[in-house]
């Protein structure tokens, strides 16, 4: 069975050779060849004892494939007379130089006595071909590209899991764990956030970096670009030693030669720079969600002291380096075993806990790669829609050039010559096209990572590289050999003698407008499923524009501060500042109302613990949990979040008294139940300790980890009982929010000299930030899904043009017989759109099949939603009417007499 | 006589200009020169009678044939032989510059070989 597939498989391989060989002898000897072919293949078939089979077929076909250069050799020598030959044409490289640059300028020479063909194939290659270099740099700076860091397959995160949360953070007591004890790491290391005003010559800057254990940048295998790296001793006292990034050293040391060994003013802190890493892409902190932050910014590491102070605060991120040879799996298996030892001997702590392994390049890349690969699939269809587009120009142009190709072959021009022409031809078109698009990929290049969400790590190093390059160069060589193949195969039956007689009709135009109009069909599809696709985002990212997040955006301005305990000693100051500050800028003009808050309405801190008095505990293995705020009084009235219960909290808490607590509606509905929660007592976990706090009020939900994410439970603290060292002000404006910042930047500079505030944002950039991703793929996806549909219907214009010049004898014929403008007018606008209808049908079908893919995306859209593909086919259908109409108006205007003289 | 040796005279350098002969079209002539063969014929004569040492695989044999053809060293019969029924096969059959030249490559082998014969007594004898 194998033998007879393989002996198939041969003949037919041997039969596409001989194809290749001089037209002369495939005559005489082509049919001989293959029968002797198939006799010996047979004989050999059932002789036994013979060495393998495969070796004997494929020995027959290198024998076929030599063969056919030896003969195309010899027959071009029999071609052109000796004279004509260059000399030494065939032997030197020189020759074959000089060949080569003969057919390309013969092929500049045929583009350019058509230019209106040549700009339309090189501008639409252009577009493809630019859009592919640009998403191709984008998918391999943030998806292909390895980590710089040595090794980095061999890094991994760790993370914390319970049962009431799949990720989250990692304690002190965890990553000491590990380190300690997990075999599978050559090194475990521990990072957190950490935020410091630095003082500069131009006045306190906050500064952020990343508090670090020991063997930190041993696991990423960084080396001190100056200076060293930190030693145990670093870690004696309160750690004051610093390791700072070139950025950094750029921004806030200008550049000095010696800044190793300079003394700086953290927090009112002298620390020393004891070393400068290169700048790379360093995990910084770890967001509440369990999510890398990655910081390329100006950016400082120091020791992370007294880790036992809070051993148990999941704040943490950790950082661990695979023993060689061990595998993700094998760590895993050990993990598995040490969490169960945990488990047992800790259930206090680690009741439910499961440790979490994310390889470092999933967790930096996190949920963009299916984003970007979407993109690029996209991208590719662009490119499918501008290959067919130009093939079916290239088809058009093979109908006027019949008659010169017809001379040439009558010349003895053989196919291979042929092929080098139109291969050179192609070339020249893609290699225009190529170096157009790259151009504007240069230009996009730029400009994407500025419409890119925030959450796509490393799109800056997005660049026209190598890898990047190559990929062009690849395509574009794979478009021309597409596009020289067509005319080839469109002409392999052509007769020179049919195609040079006087008047000749052209061989086969019908199967070339049946083939035309395939593609047409097949354009059509692509861009309908690119215009469906990008139909499916726009509306997602409208739905997710128009849920309501639980206050009122607008205008207001929120400004982040962070405070050290060295500038406020004790609390009472901090309370005074906050008083002083919250009043003076209440009275600020244009300002409606002021007020403050640890961690602004859409950052999403973590859980805490929570304790009901009165109610049972909820049975093993669930805890019940919230999210937290610290707020100041007014801040639900600035924030617009309505009061629904009680009322809130309105300046005259005090620290001695009762304490208050104020829970919003998931809250009552998730841990109360149908239960009145005015009067019920909470028992809470605070910086000072644990204490009990009466619900006062009850407030309405805020969606503070954006829209996507429903409401969680969360509680509200008074400012005034448990002051925070970090608090974002904000300020309700009557005119446009970031008009305040100067004055409220002078405010603060006159009530606190040493306080640094970080950039100020308002609510609804803010806002806007939380759905910066779907504005993204539907803005870029829109603009592939708009160049889709323009090629297509460019291509579909051409077509119906190209139908009524063909059909102009036939269109006479009617009128004259008594056809009206009417009827030849719908005749010739069905016919044109008929392709464009059959690719709607087909389009339609696979954006149904490949919209399943995206469904994980969108965001409360079906991606069957038929007012999207009830839209996107009207659109396509009007503009397909569109070009096909404006060709049959032609056809309708007609005149029958002058076209039956010209038949004359 | 005196014409016969002049014809012989015009052909040498025609005749040199092919030799050392080729293996392949060695064979073919060799083949050719007994009878007058379709191509799968010479092929199977040539691999019976080195006994599959040398096998002239299709596509070689008929691009050797067309060279062998447009050198004037081979013809196309213009009939196929009476007992065979294959009438699609084309037949060949050696020309007299055929013949001669697979003559003089004989007489070249058999000088070289003689060569390599005399030099070998040569050596034997002062051994």
């Amino acid at each position: 069975m194998m033998k007879k597939w393989l002996q198939a498989l041969t003949l037919t391989l041997c039969r596409f050779l001989i194809k290749g060989y001089p037209a002369f002898f495939r005559r005489q000897a082509g049919k001989e060849m293959v029968r002797d072919m198939k006799l010996l293949l047979e004989e050999q078939r059932f002789r036994r004892g013979t060495p393998s089979y495969g070796a004997f077929c494929l020995a027959l076909l290198a024998d076929t494939a030599a063969q056919l250069l030896v003969q195309r050799r010899q027959s071009r020598r029999e071609v052109l007379p000796s004279a004509k030959r260059p000399q030494g044409r065939r032997r030197t490289l020189g020759g074959n130089m000089q060949s080569l640059w003969f057919d390309f300028r013969i092929a500049l020479r045929a583009l350019l006595r058509r230019p209106g063909f040549s700009l339309v194939a090189v501008l639409t290659l252009a577009l493809a071909l630019g859009a592919n270099t640009t998403l191709f740099s984008l998918v391999h700076a943030v998806l292909l590209k390895p980590l710089p860091y040595e090794d980095p397959d061999r890094l991994v995160a760790l993370w914390d899991s319970a049962d009431y949360e799949d990720k989250f953070r990692v304690s002190p007591f965890n990553f000491a764990f590990w380190r300690d004890n997990a075999d599978s790491f050559q090194d475990v290391a521990l990072y957190g956030y950490a935020g410091y005003t630095l003082q500069t010559d131009e006045g306190p800057v906050l500064f952020y970096g990343s508090r670090v254990s020991l063997d930190f940048f041993d696991v990423l295998g960084v080396e001190a670009q100056q200076g060293h790296l930190f030693s145990p001793d670093d870690y004696q006292g309160q750690g004051s030693s610093v390791i700072i990034n070139p950025a950094a050293w750029r921004t806030y040391f200008g550049g000095q030669e010696s800044v190793v060994g300079q003394v700086i003013n953290l927090d009112g802190q002298p620390h020393e720079i004891i070393g400068m890493v290169p700048d790379r892409l360093y995990p910084l902190s770890a967001w509440a969600s369990g999510r890398l932050e990655f910081g390329a910014q100006p950016r400082f590491w120091k020791p992370a002291v007294n880790l036992d102070t809070h051993a148990q605060a999941h704040v943490y991120g950790v950082l661990a380096r695979l023993e060689e040879g061990v595998s993700l799996s094998q760590a895993e298996e050990e993990l598995r075993r040490l969490d169960a030892s945990l488990r047992q001997d800790r259930p206090d702590t680690h009741r439910s806990h499961r440790t979490v392994m994310v390889p470092l390049n999933e967790e930096a890349v996190g949920r963009v790669d299916q984003t970007l690969w979407m993109l690029f699939g996209a991208v590719g269809c662009v490119l499918l829609i501008a290959c067919v587009n130009v093939a079916n120009l290239i088809l058009v142009r093979i109908q006027a050039r019949q008659s010169e190709m017809a001379l040439r072959q009558a010349l003895g021009a053989g196919r291979f010559e042929m092929l080098r022409q139109f291969l050179a031809e192609a070339l020249l078109l893609g290699t225009a096209g190529a170096l157009l698009g790259t151009l504007g990929a240069v230009w996009a290049v730029r400009l994407l990572p500025t419409l890119a969400p925030a959450e796509i790590p490393r799109l800056d190093e997005a660049a026209l590289n190598l890898p990047t390059l190559a990929v062009t160069l690849g395509l574009c060589l794979l478009t021309a050999a597409i596009f020289a193949c067509i005319p080839l195969w469109r002409t392999r039956r052509s007769s020179p003698a049919q195609a040079l007689r006087p008047g000749g009709r052209s061989t086969d135009s019908a199967s070339g407008h049946r083939l035309r109009g395939f593609l047409v069909a097949a354009e059509t599809a692509l861009a309908v499923v690119l215009v469906i696709g990008a139909g499916l985002f726009l509306r997602s990212f409208q739905e997710l524009r128009s849920v309501d997040p639980g206050f009122e955006p607008g205008q207001v301005l929120v400004v982040e501060m962070s405070h050290s305990q060295q500038q406020f000693e004790t609390h009472q100051p901090l309370r005074d500042f906050y008083g002083q500050l919250l009043e003076e800028s209440a009275a600020l003009p244009g300002v409606d109302s002021a007020a403050a808050s640890y961690d602004h309405p859409l950052e999403s801190n973590w859980f805490q613990g929570i304790e009901l008095i009165g109610y049972p505990e909820l049975p093993s293995g669930e805890s019940r949990t919230a999210l937290y705020r610290t707020v100041t009084a007014g801040y639900f009235e600035t924030m617009g979040i309505p009061v629904l219960e009680g009322h809130v909290f309105d300046g005259s808490e005090t620290p001695e008294g009762a304490k208050q607590v104020i829970i919003n509606q998931s809250f009552a509905r998730r841990w109360l139940g149908a239960d009145d929660p005015l009067g019920k007592t909470l028992r809470l976990f605070t910086m000072d300790g644990p204490g009990e706090f009466e619900i006062i009020g009850v407030v309405g939900d805020v969606r503070f980890s954006g829209p996507r994410q429903p409401s969680e439970p969360a509680y509200y603290l008074s400012f005034q009982q448990t002051p925070q060292y970090r608090m974002n002000l904000v300020l309700r404006s009557q005119g446009p929010a970031r008009r305040l910042l100067p004055q409220v930047r002078n405010l603060i500079e006159r009530l606190a000299p040493s306080q640094a505030i970080a950039e100020a944002s308002t609510i609804d950039e803010i806002l806007f930030s939380t759905v910066a991703d779907s504005h993204f793929s539907s803005l870029v996806l829109g603009f592939f899904a708009l160049s889709a549909l323009l090629l297509a219907l460019v291509g579909l214009w051409g077509v119906s043009s190209d139908l009524v010049h063909a059909r102009r004898s036939e269109i006479g014929l009617r009128m004259a017989l008594g056809a009206g403008r009417a009827g030849v007018f719908g005749l010739m606008t069905r016919r044109g759109m008929a392709p464009a209808a059959l690719g709607a049908l087909i389009g339609l079908a696979a954006a149904a099949i490949l919209s399943r893919w995206v469904a994980g995306m969108l965001f409360q859209v079906s991606p069957l939603d038929p007012w999207t593909y009830l839209l996107v086919c009207l659109l396509l259908l009007s503009t397909a009417f569109a070009a096909a109409a404006l060709p049959a108006r032609r056809a309708s205007r007609t005149d029958p007499l002058q076209v039956l003289r010209e038949q004359d | 006589m005196t014409e016969k040796r002049t014809e012989a005279h015009e052909k040498r350098p025609k005749l040199e200009r092919h030799l050392p002969l080729k293996a392949n079209w060695f064979h073919i002539l060799l083949s050719l020169a007994e009878e007058e063969r379709h191509g799968y014929a010479v092929m199977q004569e040539v691999l019976q009678r080195t006994g599959g040492e040398v096998r002239l695989w299709p596509a070689t044999l008929y691009g050797s044939m067309r060279q062998l053809q447009d050198a004037g060293l081979i013809e196309e019969c213009q009939d196929a032989p009476a007992e065979d029924d294959d009438s699609r096969r084309r037949y060949f059959r050696i020309s007299a510059l055929g013949r001669d030249l697979l003559d003089a490559e004989a007489e070249r082998l058999r000088s070289l070989a003689d060569m390599v014969r005399s030099r070998n007594l040569r050596s034997q004898a002062q051994s």
